[in-house]
């Protein structure tokens, strides 16, 4: 950071970088008023990388890349060695061969112009999607709330998207640790990965889990085996995220702590929650929303069948708390205003109904497992509002045009609403 | 100024006035600022470590307009008894502000050497290009983009999606 780097604010070279060149007064050493039009594309190398460091996501990083020479020229192309998923993991509960693998949930935004290949000229519209990378870079739609592969593309959806075109935001990333082809491992609650960007190498690779079980344990690139991080009878792990960079866990009695990721110790964050007792099975979601971190405590009934063996669950309701960062204490949460959270198998997520639309705010999308082989799992919604629970009405990926719902085509049979259990 | 004692910490006791340092615009505006908000700046710690702080500092990459809010802000981090949350909120009122501003914040916290704000606008900066277009972000900041065909076809294969 030398005073020569200001050399730039100079007429000469200023003149280049503006479609409509104004004037010449763009150093900031003359008289330019608030409103005027600034040389971003001339900052120095080291500040636009500063600036580029500081995006993560798979589509934000190249975007930037593609704006100009000196953006391209500023941050690298991801690395080379960068995480590839999926990635060979070791596991103790098994000796088959056990993998790392990903996801991303994001919202997906037609351009105006038709530009997809599928239908002449589709209206605009939004996607909240997720999907992970095939091994030859096509990418493959997973079911919103599990691992399932989507293998139909609905009915408006683009089959090639231009990213350059699109309006994407990355909502958040899953993992989860599966045979190959053969589904999820058994017996793994939630699997986060941190650090996790465009940046992270796999010598910086660092997997948390938390077993069914409730014990946390962690992987590290090169480890032969999985390390736990809890005490054999400590307390239970509910629900694992990552916050703001740092991985936290949730345990039975509501209250959080961080991983220090150096000394893989835990640090306290928050207090524990009271809910009460009671015999019901209580399940416990950890969502990031609007910056902050909320908690979701899932009431479950659950129903013996004759033997005495739980064979049914069902969800009653839910309550939802937020971590008052100030004075550190958990609060009640009434309504979730504009958001709606979805609750999956791998990873929980909240999307603004504003960024969205297609579906209704002050809802909670959670999965009902019903555990038994018969049966399938049923998405519902949870209403806020009037603490109602209803069955999905649409797939497991939305579509909205602008502003509007578009709901009305049955396109496909309710059966396909409903999860196959895994 | 030899029998100037060295600057050390800024706690200054009732009997001994803060001491300030003179800043002067590349306008003609003069500006005082306290020595432990001073501090903020390594260009300005090296200043005063090199005892220039007699006569006002003459900043001529910097505005008037421009170095009356740095100074705002370096006193606002040099305030003791903050805490982080407030810092935070108060941090994101300073740079709600129109881009060319954030612009000026950036130069003038490069050329200043100040961490804090470079860090603060470059995160307000990344904030306002996440989960654009490229075309959005170019319009935003009025970026002419003049890439080679090489490069053009690069960038286009870079950001090519395909779905299964």
């Amino acid at each position: 950071m030398q005073c020569a780097h200001l050399e730039l604010a100079t007429a000469s070279n200023v003149s280049e970088s503006f479609a409509d060149n104004s004037s010449d007064e763009m150093g900031i050493g003359s008289r330019m008023e608030g409103t005027g039009k600034r040389p971003w594309s001339d900052l120095p190398p080291e500040i636009l990388s500063m600036i580029g460091n500081r995006l993560h996501t798979r589509t934000d990083v190249p975007r930037f890349r593609s704006v100009c020479c000196s953006f391209r020229s500023s941050i690298p192309p991801p690395r080379r060695d960068a995480l590839r998923f999926p990635l060979r993991i070791p596991c103790s509960r098994s000796s088959h061969s056990v993998f790392l693998c990903d996801g991303t949930v994001c919202v997906l935004e037609t351009p105006d112009k038709a530009s997809s290949l599928a239908v002449p000229s589709p209206p605009r519209s939004r996607w909240l999607v997720k999907f992970q990378e095939s091994s030859v870079g096509d990418k493959q739609l997973l079911s919103l709330f599990s691992q399932r592969r989507i293998t139909y593309l609905p009915r408006n959806f683009p089959k090639i998207i231009d990213s350059l075109e699109f309006r994407i935001v990355e909502i958040c990333r899953e993992f989860r640790i599966e045979y190959g082809t053969l589904g999820v491992v058994p017996g793994i609650r939630k699997v986060v990965v941190s650090p996790d960007c465009v940046w992270t190498g796999l010598d910086e690779l660092e997997v948390y889990s938390i077993g069914e079980e409730g014990r946390l344990a962690y992987w590290k690139y090169g480890d032969e085996n999985w390390t736990y991080l809890d005490d054999q009878h400590g307390c239970s792990y509910a629900d694992i995220i990552v916050y703001e960079g740092k991985v936290c866990v949730i345990d039975q009695s509501g209250m959080v702590s961080l991983i220090d990721s150096s000394f893989r110790t835990l640090q306290k964050f928050s207090p524990s929650i009271y809910t009460g007792g009671g015999g019901c099975s209580n399940y416990k979601y950890l969502v990031v929303s609007g910056g902050d971190l909320y908690v979701v405590h899932r009431g479950i009934d659950v129903y013996t069948d004759d033997y005495l063996d739980p064979r049914f669950k069902e969800t009653f309701g839910f309550r939802v708390y937020r971590l008052d960062r100030r004075c550190g204490e958990w609060v009640d949460v009434g309504s979730l205003g504009d958001m709606a959270f979805f609750l999956g198998k791998h990873c929980s997520y909240a999307i603004s109904m504003h960024e969205l639309g297609g579906c209704n705010a002050n809802c909670i999308y959670f999965m009902e497992n019903t555990d038994s082989p018969y049966s399938r799992n049923k998405i519902n919604v949870f209403s806020l509002e009037d603490g109602s629970i209803k069955p999905l009405d649409f797939p497991p990926f939305l579509m909205s045009t602008w502003g509007t719902f578009n709901l009305t085509q049955p396109r496909f049979t309710p059966s396909r609403f409903q999860e196959d259990i895994n | 100024m030899s029998s100037s004692p060295p600057p050390s910490s800024a706690a200054a006791s009732p009997s001994c006035p803060k001491k300030m340092i003179a800043l002067r615009s590349s306008d003609g505006e003069t500006f005082e600022i306290e020595e432990a908000a001073a501090l903020q700046s390594k260009t300005l710690e090296n200043m005063i470590d090199e005892d220039c702080a007699g006569t006002p500092i003459p900043l001529p990459n910097v505005t008037g307009k421009i170095l009356a809010k740095v100074v705002e802000f370096c006193s606002k981090h040099a305030e003791p008894g903050v805490d982080d949350e407030s810092l935070r909120a108060w941090d994101a009122e300073f740079v709600n502000v129109e881009q060319a501003t954030v612009f000026d914040y950036i130069l003038a916290a490069n050329f200043l050497e100040i961490p804090t704000l470079l860090n603060l606008t470059c995160n307000v900066v990344a904030d306002m290009i996440r989960g654009k277009t490229p075309d959005e972000i170019r319009k935003f900041f009025n970026i002419k983009s003049i890439f080679s065909p090489e490069e053009e076809e690069e960038v286009r294969r870079e950001n090519h999606w395909a779905f299964e």
